[in-house]
């Protein structure tokens, strides 16, 4: 036998923050660098860091872009929680200045960008790239670059 | 000759510096930004609230041994959200994470099993929050209750009887009262706590012109009973002759019509008495006792005339300006 109290008209709610009613979550985005514009779901909601702002459950996207770094775009479905944070941590762009002795040299970085050039100076996101070296559209080289600071790389063909 | 060449050479160089300055020392560069499509480095931290649910628990009869107290939510009433075994208290408390119930409508429950035999689960429904604290209305632990249920009907015509009093009483204390309904049904709930009393009795009819029904009851093990009540003389009874009733209270009923006859009952008003022979002043006729075990034993004897009014059954029901009848 199943017996059923029902609550009454005076239930009583405690709301911890009055955002809960809107079902809002605490918003904080925080960058490295600093001084980031945050782009949310495409409006701007101000440079980092952001506090107190608020954003809602379910999916959104966030845009951050600053000179000099990779942009950012992170798509993200927000649970329903209290608070959330997000710290990015964008990834710098190197001036680099290619050099080689070498002529007739096709060089081809990430599969998508070539050049003929001797010396050139390259704009690399920092990490690694792959570079592959063709003469008359054979690879004759290939090899992994690791960029972590503006350098000069210097490229000698392997005998 | 080479002097003058030098010169010459200087010349064209500055000139070339001045009218196109540094850049002309500058490689080429790569029209575009070259990425690795490195995954960037983002964390996301959530914080989640705290929904705190309490309620207090009101036992106003027996308490159970122990209590398993389980949360379900979004209508679900099959898999708890959570289950906890805890020891009799006055109020429980469950914390839950932010998010678990639906807080649109009241599909949220808390379910209270107490650990007897004796008790039912409770539900409880509310609504949800996103998180906070909720408060519920007490929770009443009562024992299983007790249910008598049966029909009543006029003994003699075996016909249905609406709207007669029936009422559970411990000892004088009333429990419960109720009325037969269109169908002549009526039913009883009292508290579990009354299981093992052995003071429970069913009386009905005390708004008829008959004795009202008498009956000891006893649950024990047993939750529902059935108890068919009779009112009014048996048709056997009837078919022995003309019915008369006591008109008051301790009417004596004796074994002789001479004086020094013993008095066998006293009977109380309303009960039904065959005549047979008629004397001065007395008649002799036979009543009917119910003994336990259900079989109507009947008895004959004397009783004064000017106690007893013949019966009509036009109207069973006692008139306005009739007293109570003691129980």
């Amino acid at each position: 036998m199943m017996k059923v109290i029902k609550p009454s008209k005076q239930f009583m709610v405690h709301w911890i923050m009055a955002g809960a009613i809107f079902g809002q979550i605490s918003l904080s985005v925080n960058a490295i660098p600093e001084k980031v514009e945050v782009i949310l779901d495409g409006n701007s909601i101000g440079n980092t860091p952001i506090r107190k702002n608020t954003i809602t459950p379910g999916s959104h996207m966030f845009e951050i872009e600053k000179k000099g770094y990779a942009p950012i775009s992170y798509d993200i479905y927000v649970n329903p929680s209290k608070a959330i944070n997000l710290d990015f941590f964008m990834n710098p762009i190197y001036d680099i200045k290619f050099k080689t002795e070498h002529t007739g040299l096709i060089f081809e970085l990430n599969d998508t960008h070539r050049w003929t050039e001797e010396t050139i100076g390259l704009q690399l996101e920092a990490g690694d790239h792959h570079l592959r070296v063709f003469r008359m559209e054979e690879i004759i080289d290939e090899q992994v670059i690791l960029v972590d600071q503006p350098m000069t790389f210097q490229y000698y063909l392997k005998k | 000759m080479k002097n003058r060449y030098n010169k010459y050479f200087a010349s064209i160089l500055t000139g070339i510096f001045l009218f196109a300055g540094c850049s002309a020392f500058k490689p080429p560069q790569y029209p575009e930004v070259i990425y690795n499509d490195r995954k960037p480095l983002i964390s996301v931290t959530y914080e989640y609230g705290e929904i705190d649910i309490q309620a207090s628990l009101v036992y106003p009869g027996l308490r159970p041994d122990g209590l398993i107290v389980q949360v379900f939510s979004m209508g679900d009433t099959i898999r708890p959200l959570l289950s906890l075994h805890q020891e009799v208290s006055d109020l429980i408390q469950v914390y839950l994470p932010q998010g678990v119930f639906d807080i649109e409508n009241e599909t949220n429950f808390i379910k209270v099993i107490p650990q007897h035999p004796d008790f039912v689960p409770v539900w409880s429904p509310f609504l949800g929050i996103e998180f906070g604290s909720i408060i519920l209305d007490p929770i009443y632990i009562l024992p299983e209750p007790l249910n008598v249920t049966g029909v009543v009907k006029n003994q003699m015509t075996d016909s249905i009887l609406v709207n007669v009093d029936v009422a559970i009483y411990e000892l004088d204390q009333l429990l419960q009262l109720t009325h037969s309904d269109a169908q002549g049904n009526y039913a009883l709930t009292i508290l579990g706590e009354y299981k093992n009393n052995e003071d429970l009795r069913i009386i009905a009819g005390t708004d008829l012109i008959f004795t009202p029904f008498r009956k000891d009851i006893f649950f024990g093990e047993r939750k529902d009973q059935i108890v068919n009540i009779g009112i009014g003389p048996s048709q056997t009874l009837a078919e022995m002759g003309n019915i008369y009733i006591t008109n008051k209270e301790n009417v004596h009923f004796r074994d002789e019509p001479h004086i020094g006859g013993t008095t066998q009952f006293l009977l109380p008003k309303g009960e039904p008495i065959v005549v047979q022979y008629v004397s001065k002043g007395l008649y002799f006729g036979t009543i009917e006792i119910p003994l336990e075990s259900g079989v109507r034993s009947q008895v004959s004897g004397w009783v004064t005339r000017d106690d007893t009014d013949l019966l009509f059954f036009e109207n069973i029901f006692k008139t306005d300006d009739e007293s109570d009848q003691a129980l």
